[in-house]
């Protein structure tokens, strides 16, 4: 692995050049846009985190141009992972969609429902809920089903129930793809962003594809919720330009990093942090929240995360959201941590707690299956949220003393719930699709007539209520210890109650599913690699729970305020910036005979290995041809 | 060297055994019965050997222990000590036993390869609780049962086993986050979670000794769910509609064992006898236990659905071996840890039988028994030596653990312990001699006389439950035999 290989082009570039063969060749270039973006990038990713573990943070100039005047790309282990994540997700969901939309064969003839058993809500793919499609299949047929119930109404014939075919027609596979690849370039490009013009150029870029996967399903319900989707998603972005503005004005700069000296070092003078600045943050956090979906700015987001087609639902509810998080993430407390008090991370984790619990009330009165997911993703992001009251003992970010636990869980929680969620919905598509219908009830036996899915879905279920064997488990397990490290037990309660409301609604799916099903007709075959691919994502859930070493460790490179605060706001020689040598074991066994309460705090140096330490100490990797400065978050020697 | 190096693998061998056989039947189609039944038994075998092989081991004096870093600073820790392999033993016998009679009762029934696949992972899970090797590993592996094991409750997906599954997850999965925040909570206060002889906590300094009383209730709480502690029993007399099998395992191989061995656990490698007692949750648990013995045993003087009555059974006997790792002192512990593979052994037989009884000649209720001593002999026979094992007749194993629980509570100063022995005995014996007197003496026996016994498998098993039942007994200080072992296993825990 060279560390002067532009991965970090590729990730962004693949999915760009696959958008223009979809949106120009149409079907036809479906191969082709498998070969450029599914498979590029997820080998970019890959790459560039093996870059990243390896040789400390990545940053490209494309061009040559650095800043100010030119787009710069940065990979830190955050960016790394939600990369990966990124790539793993999309490489699932194009797998699932090339069966759910047909893969660019002949649209089938529409049928009209033909027996009385399919219980039409709205929400489900036009097509699915219309019983059983007939036409040319392409996918090749499941073993025989057997002959279908007795006194069942079988106007469609036996014989189309018998083979598997798209839930959806392949006209609305000819939009998804290039609004896909589209999306999918955008928000890799937003993950590497260095600067706040890009991030809200990408942002923008990737809710307005969003907004128009929604809209693929085709229903009137699709068209409200995406309107309604369209026009929050516009406010936020508004919100963010606003602040991009204030930003600029206040500081002539654009960069994450300008920005976050220029910040420091108005305090560090002895000033106080300008009000433009805090202005700024606000209306740019406010705007934020509103796309991520934050109580109480939620209401758009189940609308419109369950009627879209059930691969874009997926993406919407596994990737997108997670966007505005982490630009939340790297504004509040790596570029300007120095203008966020610690009021306000326990006013915005009071949010997350209000999501979590009032998410999960919503999710457990839900008639339709994709709208209890569609909540449960209102109430995951929650606990995402709860990474910020937790990651000081209650001051500012800015000191850099930040709980290890806090940091991992938090971001962990919200790779887990990527890969878990896009799982879950990506097997409702599949099992709505067989059993003609999105309401619960519809859902008897389903673990036995659609075995592969439900285990997906299942497992998926798995890291919503924070179950082992999953990553779920695992964000849990981080974020406990570190409401325990710090003693503050109401969000220990938070954190476990809400693992107990999401088993709550999880199991509303499990009663119907484990339940009788001698009165149902026989399901509708479903392609095999829709069942395939969210099974996997599903076992990529499972995976995070029991290899959770790696990934922990990536996150920690290049983790810590951009510009640490020297002076009175932090210790010289504090945690982030402490090159312990060989890096201690955090969460060290402790002899019984020292206890010592946490250790994230303590500012003693007991940090996982392969840490800021080892690797900031690394010379930032250029490729490209301008000649760099240190990064801002190299400490000095 | 090399060998060495192999034999830490056993551990991981002893859960991958039942692991991999359970992945690959959850893939299998309905039909291919035979590649099922070949893997089922081929795991449940292979895991007595590899059992058998650290058994061996550590009577030796060795210590098997693997690890697998899950993430910074905690580790998944398999360890095989006298204590998990007690466990182990027991579950790797029960399983395949149970195994044998599962394929017979569910001969031709629906979703047999979803059935055995979470049979197999639920075995997986328990073997994992056994040698967890430090409080991480454990949760880890009992939240795992927690949820491998309700596809077997509601298997049967009538809306009375879909009810029961409801009230299994409510309990056990508050339970489980009881647990976990308990042990969080610990890890933040001593930094290490890592099982110890003895205890790991008993060198902090006693200005946490409040936090610790507090963890404590904490964890039991958790653990009670599953060990059935009164108030917390309500899901297991729910969960007896159940198929047969299921209930052998939540009853004898899994999961009441899975809460009963961790409250051993919390106890002895967490705590220490000691300080738990110092704290005073010691005595508070055994006043638990004591409560939990009398409740059971009266609530199933009244049941008349036999596996209900059973499950009361349970609930009291469970109790047994919490009440005597509860009390201080090395016999009294002699007695609680035999009492596991004690109750085991005798409950997998009851319920084998109430399972013949129902798909034989679906008798369900005590007031439907009389005279099916006649019917079907063995399997009468079989409950005979179960039933008399609880109460504690000798030479059965019932006798055994109330010997020493006993002589416990007296060499502990515990008097009420034996009033508590007393008073469940004569209660055991108000519940389970009207069955027998029904099944073999009752008057106005109904007009079927011939005999009509229940399928080849399922017999074999029920006889080789009761036989094993009463071999432990009839053997107890015999060299190979649970209460042999179980000394073993106290001489290693009372001198470290």
């Amino acid at each position: 692995m060279s560390p002067d290989s532009p991965w970090i082009v590729w990730a962004v570039v693949a999915p760009l050049i696959a958008a223009l063969l979809a949106a120009g060749f149409g079907p036809r270039a479906t191969p082709l846009v498998f070969l450029t973006g599914v498979l590029g990038v997820p080998v970019s990713a890959a790459a560039l985190a093996v870059q990243v573990e390896r040789f400390g943070p990545q940053r490209h100039a494309i061009g040559g141009w650095g800043e100010p005047l030119g787009i710069e790309l940065y990979a830190d282990g955050l960016a790394a992972l939600m990369l990966l994540v990124s790539a793993v997700v999309g490489a699932a969901v194009s797998v699932y969609a090339s069966g759910f939309f047909g893969a660019g064969q002949a649209p089938p003839v529409p049928v009209m429902a033909t027996d009385g058993s399919s219980v039409g809500y709205g929400h489900a793919p036009p097509v699915a809920v219309a019983g059983y499609p007939g036409g040319a299949a392409p996918a090749p047929p499941r073993a025989p089903h057997g002959v279908l119930a007795p006194g069942m109404p079988d106007a469609s014939g036996a014989g189309q129930a018998l083979t598997a075919s798209p839930p959806a027609d392949a006209r609305a596979g000819r939009f998804f793809w290039p609004l896909w690849m589209l999306l999918w370039a955008a928000l890799n490009a937003l993950f590497l962003s260095r600067d706040v013009f890009n991030l809200y150029v990408t942002l923008e870029l990737m809710s307005l594809s969003a907004v128009a996967l929604v809209t693929l399903g085709g229903t009137d319900a699709a068209t409200v919720a995406g309107m309604r989707y369209l026009l929050m998603s516009l406010l936020g972005s508004l919100l963010f330009l606003l602040g991009v503005a204030l930003l600029y004005a206040a500081y002539g700069t654009l960069s994450l990093d300008g920005l976050a000296s220029a910040a420091a070092g108005a305090l560090d003078g002895g000033g106080s942090i300008p009000p433009a600045t805090v202005l700024a943050l606000a209306v740019m956090t406010v705007g934020l929240c509103i796309k991520a979906a934050l109580f109480p700015f939620h209401a758009w987001l189940p609308p419109a995360h369950a009627s879209a087609p059930a691969p874009a639902s997926a993406l919407l509810s596994g990737l997108v959201v997670k966007a505005a998080f982490y630009i939340l993430v790297r504004l509040w407390l790596q570029v300007l941590p120095v203008a966020v008090p610690g009021a306000a991370l326990r006013l915005i984790g009071v949010l997350g707690a209000g999501a979590v619990l009032w998410g999960s009330v919503l999710a457990l009165v839900q008639h339709n299956l994709k709208l209890l997911i569609a909540y449960s993703t209102v109430a995951q992001l929650g606990y995402l949220f709860l990474l910020f009251p937790l990651l000081t003992d209650g001051g500012s970010p800015a000191a850099g003393a930040w709980n290890d636990a806090a940091w991992s869980g938090g971001i962990y929680q919200a790779l887990a719930h990527a890969c878990a969620k896009a799982a879950m919905f990506l097997a409702a598509g599949s099992m709505i699709h067989a059993s003609g219908s999105d309401a619960l009830v519809a859902l008897d036996g389903i673990s036995h007539r659609l075995p592969l899915s439900f285990t997906a879905f299942g497992l998926g279920g798995l890291t919503m209520a924070g179950l082992p064997p999953s990553g779920g488990f695992i964000g849990k397990w981080l974020l406990l210890t570190a409401a325990f490290e710090t003693g503050r037990w109401v969000w220990a309660g938070v954190i476990a109650g809400g693992g107990l409301l999401s088993a709550a609604y999880v199991y509303r799916v499990l009663r119907h599913a484990f339940g009788r099903s001698e009165a149902l007709p026989p399901p509708a075959p479903v392609p095999r690699r829709m069942e395939l691919a969210a099974l996997g994502l599903a076992l990529v859930a499972v995976a995070l729970g029991v290899a959770a070493t790696r990934p922990i460790e990536l996150l920690e490179v290049g983790a810590g305020p951009l510009a640490p605060m020297t002076g009175a706001m932090s210790e010289p020689g504090g945690a982030y910036a402490d090159p312990a040598p060989g890096g201690s074991q955090s969460h060290e066994p402790i002899s019984p005979d020292s206890p010592a309460r946490g250790s994230g705090l303590s500012g003693a140096p007991a940090r996982p290995p392969a840490l800021p330490g080892a690797a900031a100490r690394c010379a930032p990797i250029l490729t490209g041809t301008l000649a760099q400065a240190p990064l801002p978050s190299t400490p000095g020697p | 060297m090399v060998a060495l190096r192999s034999a830490a693998y056993l551990p991981l061998l002893v859960v991958l055994s039942s692991l991999v056989p359970g992945v690959i039947i959850a893939f299998l189609r309905e039909e291919q019965v035979r590649t099922r039944t070949a893997l089922n038994i081929a795991g449940a075998v292979l895991k007595i050997l590899l059992v058998a092989l650290m058994l061996w081991g550590v009577a030796e004096g060795r210590r098997y222990a693997w690890r697998l870093a899950i993430m910074p600073g905690f580790e998944l820790t398999l360890v095989g000590d006298a204590l998990a392999l007690l466990f182990v033993t027991l579950s790797a016998i029960l399983w395949l036993v149970t195994t044998l009679y599962a394929i017979g009762y569910l001969e031709a029934s629906p979703n047999r390869s979803r059935f055995f696949a979470f049979f197999s992972l639920c075995v997986t899970a328990t073997v994992g609780i056994a040698l967890a090797g430090d409080l991480f590993t454990f949760v880890l592996f009992y939240e795992a049962l927690t949820w491998t094991t309700y596809p077997l409750i509601v298997h049967r997906g009538t809306p009375a086993t879909i009810a029961a599954g409801r009230t299994y997850l409510q309990y056990t999965v508050t339970g489980g986050t009881l647990l976990l925040v308990g042990t969080v909570w610990l890890w933040a206060v001593a930094g290490t979670l890592t099982f110890r002889d003895g205890g790991f906590l008993a060198g902090l300094p006693a200005e946490t000794h409040g936090e610790l009383t507090a963890i404590f209730a904490v964890l039991v709480l958790g653990l009670g769910v599953k060990a059935a502690l009164v108030p917390l029993h309500g899901w297991l007399p729910a969960a007896m509609v159940a198929p047969a099998p299921v209930s052998a395992l939540l009853h004898a191989v899994a999961v009441v064992k899975a809460g009963a061995f961790g409250i051993v656990r919390v106890l002895y490698s967490v705590y220490g006898i000691e300080l738990a007692t110092a704290l005073g949750g010691a005595q508070a648990l055994a006043i638990a236990a004591g409560i939990t013995i009398l409740y059971g045993s009266f609530r199933a003087l009244t049941q008349d659905d036999l596996k209900r009555r059973l499950a009361y059974s349970t609930v009291s006997q469970i109790s047994y071996i919490t009440l005597g790792v509860a009390t201080l002192g090395p016999v009294a512990s002699l007695g609680g840890l035999v009492h596991l593979v004690h109750q085991g052994l005798m409950k997998i037989t009851l319920f084998f039988c109430a399972g013949n009884l129902a798909e034989t000649i679906e008798v369900r209720r005590v007031s439907e028994m009389d005279g099916v001593g006649r019917r079907m002999p063995w399997t009468m026979a079989a409950f005979a030596i179960g039933a008399l094992g609880m109460i504690g007749l000798p030479p059965l194993p019932g006798f055994v653990t109330k010997w020493y629980l006993g002589l416990g509570g007296l060499a502990a100063g515990d008097v009420w312990v034996v009033a508590v022995l007393v008073l469940s005995t004569v209660l055991n014996a108000a519940y389970f001699l009207p069955i027998l007197r029904r099944a073999w003496f009752a008057d106005g026996i109904p007009a079927v006389p011939h005999a009509s016994e229940a399928g080849p498998l399922l017999i074999s098993s029920t006889v080789t439950a009761a036989a094993l039942s009463l071999a432990a007994g009839l053997f107890a200080n015999m060299v190979i035999s649970p209460l042999t072992w179980t000394r073993l296993v106290i001489e290693r825990l009372y001198a470290p």
